[in-house]
């Protein structure tokens, strides 16, 4: 019978103050981050994983400074986001989405948005066009269990795309797939697959999809 | 720390319904396939190709046999996760990633008789992203991880969304 190695959940709080065991500049724009009162933990950890990999310090020094630049732009475009929402916006960012686009995938409720920003950037980086993946992502918010739906839609895409669709058959296939799965629950936007096109982020004007169907 | 595996509800990260039901659409429409058959089988043997090697391309890639899994403790934090990897020819196999500091000596995974390599966490809900790290050297991605991300540093990380 095969045994299993049981790891505490506190081994995530190994070495994580701020700033300790990194090199000096590191360590600096890691303090930078938390003093201009960015999710610095976020980039503690990139820097932690660029040493583990043995990546030099000098490319982990440009890659921890657009990372904070990208949470900047985050929280200017979601000041009243969480810290763990403005991960995902800079993630987003970082895939090629503009600032409208990730306005455009929250909804209010900061656990479900904190997801729906980590699946817009994952949808990004599989190559769905920004517009497709807005829909998608504003489509599985609007479901009843959207933080379940959220949480798959990115996953779905992926194994879409590994069995020979497109990145935009995907993300027609998934939003078909949310509807199909909630049948007269999902707020449709506009643009999506029998729809009439509207503006790229299709803001609801049913008002079914929560605050997705708002203009904010 | 011992587990209670009748009390727990397993969830599987994979999509599950959503891609069931997705497919079915695909099924429904094979006219819309936008990538031909054969560039398909081409980019799936040229994955395949790549994905022989690690990312330092120095040995072939391990192989897990299944996804994460992941256990849910039902209303109760944190979520247990199960991580295994097939390499016989490993002398270890850690696991790194965000939930650990990057640490690749931290959570060591238990060799079974037939070569995988089996490891369970205990997270609180989360995205974390992380990889296996074969022999202290070799970081490789957890081949059967339902979605990966580019790490900024040139390589791709596994993700887990629990």
């Amino acid at each position: 019978m095969l045994r299993t190695v049981i790891v505490a959940w506190l081994a995530l709080w190994a070495g994580t103050a701020f700033g300790a065991e990194l090199p000096p500049d590191l360590a600096a724009t890691v303090a930078r981050a938390e003093a201009e009162g960015l999710p610095a933990e976020a980039v503690q950890s990139k820097a932690l994983e660029g040493l583990a990999k043995g990546v030099s310090e000098a490319r982990i020094a440009l890659v921890l400074d657009a990372l904070v630049v990208d949470l900047g732009r985050a929280r200017e475009a979601l000041p009243d986001g969480s810290a763990e929402m403005w991960v995902g916006g800079a993630r987003a960012l970082r895939s090629g989405a503009k600032l409208e686009a990730i306005r455009g995938v929250v909804g209010g409720d900061v656990e479900v948005d904190a997801r729906a920003l980590h699946a817009l950037a994952d949808l990004l980086a599989l190559g769905v066009a920004e517009a497709d993946a807005v829909r998608v992502v504003r489509a599985a918010g609007s479901t009843p269990t959207a933080a379940a739906d959220i949480s798959v839609v990115a996953t779905t895409a992926a194994a879409l795309i590994g069995r020979g669709s497109s990145p935009t058959l995907a993300a027609n296939q998934v939003l078909a797939g949310l509807i199909g799965q909630h049948a007269g629950a999902v707020s449709l936007p506009d643009g999506a697959p029998g729809k009439s096109n509207g503006n790229a982020y299709g803001h609801d004007k049913g008002g079914k999809g929560k605050a997705w169907g708002k203009d904010r | 720390m011992s587990e209670e595996p009748g009390r727990d509800l397993i969830v599987h990260p994979a999509p599950g319904d959503l891609l069931s039901r997705a497919m079915a659409r695909e099924a429904a429409t094979p006219r819309h396939r936008a990538w031909p058959t054969v560039a398909a089988a081409a980019a799936a043997l040229a994955i395949g190709l790549v994905g022989g090697w690690t990312a330092r391309g120095e040995r072939p890639a391990p192989v897990a046999e299944e996804a994460p899994t992941v256990v849910v403790a039902a209303s109760l934090q944190p979520v247990s996760v199960r991580l295994a990897l097939h390499d016989p020819d490993a002398e270890s196999v850690t696991v790194a990633g965000s939930f650990n500091g990057w640490n690749p000596e931290s959570v060591p995974l238990e060799r079974a008789e037939d070569g995988t390599w089996h490891g369970q966490l205990r997270l609180p809900r989360g995205r974390y992203e992380y990889l296996f790290v074969v022999d202290g050297t070799s970081w490789v991605s957890d081949p059967t991880a339902p979605l990966t991300t580019p790490d900024d540093f040139g390589q791709v990380n596994a993700v887990l969304d629990v």
